[in-house]
């Protein structure tokens, strides 16, 4: 029999054995990874909205999830999320481009400030263009606004310059810029504030260079500030919403994916410390013939978030003789914090309760 | 100022709340209900009746002390549950009373509850209306509105109170606000503070001031909400820093003394229209 480079490759590398074969929970793209992130390793999330299932299940696994600007434990997680804490390592929210991720970067270090920097509804609330769903209804003030954004601006530096994992979800390639100085929206102007002008916006839909040359500013940044920082790129698998050019969506997402998946094989290839993760694989691959998204053909179901992180603990997460920190478990300061304030605004109010029930009969003249 | 505001507000109730037509010697019937902060008016009441210059009659219910209705409320699945037995009590108060007018001191200690000791993390928010009012340094930002929203729900017995009044009488409803906040507490000298101040240190006191302020807000909106009067602070208790003057302290870091009760009955008589009644009588 003739011997030829496929007689020795591993199971993984023929389709019938690693994807038609296995039940669809079974199969596993990985294969390897390029490090592992232990118990004490600060991990730290941003990207498109597919991100976020990625950051609250790294929550939940166990993993020391580093957040620079938590919401004060005085406020329910519910509450919290509706201001946008919680949602990623800092209050950003969703970072869809790879131009967005430099920009981010940039305005937190004072490198780069766009012109605009506020929408003025007009009820007279202030519109963050960067951020412009991070709390309901925008700020009440000027005031609020940039002392907000000085805030959010140190937990950005804080989380670049103390985190040892980076993880990063690339989720679009189409994106309104600023005709001005280029500054990249989340949203297009007048979708969730502002007012659309095509004088001063225009459409982008970046090409792969143009993403690679993004990623590889953004994690030449992260390591002059943070030389150990490591980083996960992964591709949302979310189709887009809308399209801005006039084609079908389903067109317009292939391209966008597409990009985005070379671009991050690209940077992944290029730097030891950077490693893909194919999320993408795991919930857009026809081995699971739909079942990761949901009725609505964009939304990924909690069994495909569970196939991704799954795949992300047996290959990221700490091994056995890993698993224990120097003095067990990471200590969850954010949590101990949350009882003691908790505790505190208790004892407060049991004291002024105290206080009112007996101050009818105990005030004299 | 004041009466400019309180003309304004006069201008709304129904021209029974003058009592024009009837005797001049019959003193309007005014039914108090709420919470400590109606001990100063309650008590700067009974001073005018032990002195005989009362304007009107004031009776007082104070639902979170009556041992029958304890706990007054309660959270089930996160939302307040007020005692059942309350509902029938108060109807039956209001039945017997016939009130002209309804005077609520539905504001408790919801703008002390974190604002009288240093919280382990430290917190500031910036009043939307007085931006240049001070910071608190290194302190954690909060959104204005994510505050409110914290602090709106301690106010729901105010929405309950309401409701439950306004279906039982159709007297006008007059709300005070709580006593504004104190500056320092050095003047007052409260063991139950002092155990707590020991343990986490006091509060910035404009911490104090922009709590306040933030639930005169929720308190005014839920005046709105409800149609009914409320009256402002009475201008002489505070300082021009919004702070309460001394004089008007009361026993305890909390509450205001008499001396501001009586602030708050004058406050009534102008729209009550007792005053006039009274000379008259």
């Amino acid at each position: 029999m003739a011997k030829h480079p496929y007689k020795s490759l591993p199971e993984h590398c023929f389709w019938r054995d690693s994807v038609a074969k296995p039940l669809p929970a079974g199969v596993d793209p990985v294969v390897r990874a390029k490090f592992t992130i232990t118990p004490t390793d600060k991990v730290v999330t941003a990207g498109s909205c597919f991100a976020q299932h990625i950051a609250r299940r790294l929550q939940r696994e166990g993993f020391n999830y580093f957040v620079s600007e938590a919401a004060h434990p005085l406020f329910s997680p519910a509450l919290a999320a509706e201001y946008g804490y919680g949602v990623f390592s800092a209050r950003y929210g969703n970072i869809y481009t790879s131009r967005q991720l430099v920009q981010t970067l940039q305005r937190a270090y004072g490198l780069f400030t766009p012109r605009e920097q506020f929408w003025l509804n007009p009820d007279g609330r202030i519109i963050d263009p960067f951020r412009p769903q991070i709390q309901p209804n925008g700020f009440p003030s000027m005031a609020e606004f940039e002392a907000d954004r000085f805030q959010h601006f140190a937990a950005i530096r804080r989380l670049v310059e103390e985190c040892d994992v980076f993880v990063f979800t690339l989720g679009l390639t189409e994106g309104w810029f600023s005709r001005e100085d280029g500054a990249a929206y989340p949203l297009c102007p007048g979708v969730a504030g502002g007012t659309f002008d095509s004088n001063k916006y225009k459409f982008l839909n970046l090409d792969v260079g143009e993403v690679i040359s993004d990623l590889r500013w953004a994690f030449h940044f992260l390591w002059s500030k943070n030389p150990k920082a490591r980083a996960v790129l992964t591709v949302s698998p979310v189709p887009l919403a809308a399209t801005a050019i006039d084609q079908s969506v389903i067109v317009s997402t292939t391209y966008s994916k597409s990009v985005l998946r070379v671009a991050a094989d690209e940077i992944a290839r290029q730097y030891n410390n950077v490693a893909y993760f194919p999320s993408y694989e795991i919930i857009a691959g026809s081995f699971n013939r739909g079942a990761y998204f949901a009725q609505d053909l964009r939304s990924v179901t909690e069994a495909g978030v569970s196939h991704v992180m799954q795949l992300f603990m047996k290959y990221y997460g700490a091994k056995p003789e890993q698993a224990a920190a120097p003095n067990g478990a990471p200590q969850n300061t954010d949590v101990a914090l949350q009882r003691l304030v908790q505790q505190q605004s208790e004892e407060i109010q049991a004291a002024a309760q105290v206080i009112c029930d007996e101050e009818i009969l105990a005030q004299r003249g | 100022m004041l009466d400019a505001y309180l003309n304004e507000v006069m201008k709304g109730l129904p021209l029974v709340s003058k009592f024009t037509g009837q005797s001049p010697m019959r003193r309007p019937k005014v039914f108090g209900i709420g919470f400590s902060h109606l001990a100063a008016v309650f008590h700067a009441q009974n001073h005018r009746v032990h002195y005989a210059r009362h304007t009107f009659d004031m009776t007082v219910l104070t639902p979170e002390q009556d041992e029958r209705f304890r706990p007054f409320e309660s959270l089930v699945d996160g939302r307040p549950k007020f005692h059942e037995d309350f509902q029938p009590y108060l109807a039956e108060q209001i039945a017997n009373q016939e009130p002209d007018f309804v005077f609520g001191s539905l504001w408790g200690n919801q703008n002390f509850v974190l604002s009288t000791t240093k919280n382990l993390r430290s917190f500031d928010f910036i009043l939307p209306n007085e931006p240049a009012c001070e910071r608190i340094a290194d302190a954690q930002l909060i959104p204005f509105e994510m505050m409110k929203a914290l602090i709106t729900v301690y106010f729901q017995k105010v929405d309950f109170l309401l409701q439950g009044l306004k279906s039982l009488t159709k007297a006008p409803i007059i709300l005070a606000p709580a006593p504004p906040p104190m500056e320092e507490f050095s003047a007052i000298s409260d063991p139950r503070l002092n155990a707590q101040v020991e343990q986490f240190g006091i509060a910035d006191p404009v911490l104090r001031y922009k709590f306040w302020k933030l639930c005169e807000e929720i308190y005014q909106e839920k005046a709105v909400a409800h149609g009914v009067t409320l009256l402002p602070v009475p201008p002489e208790s505070h300082a021009a820093e919004g702070f309460r003057r001394p004089e008007y302290f009361g026993p305890d870091w909390l509450h205001a003394n008499v001396a501001y009760g009586e602030l708050v009955l004058k406050q009534l008589d102008q729209i009550i229209g007792g005053t006039r009644q009274s000379e008259v009588a």
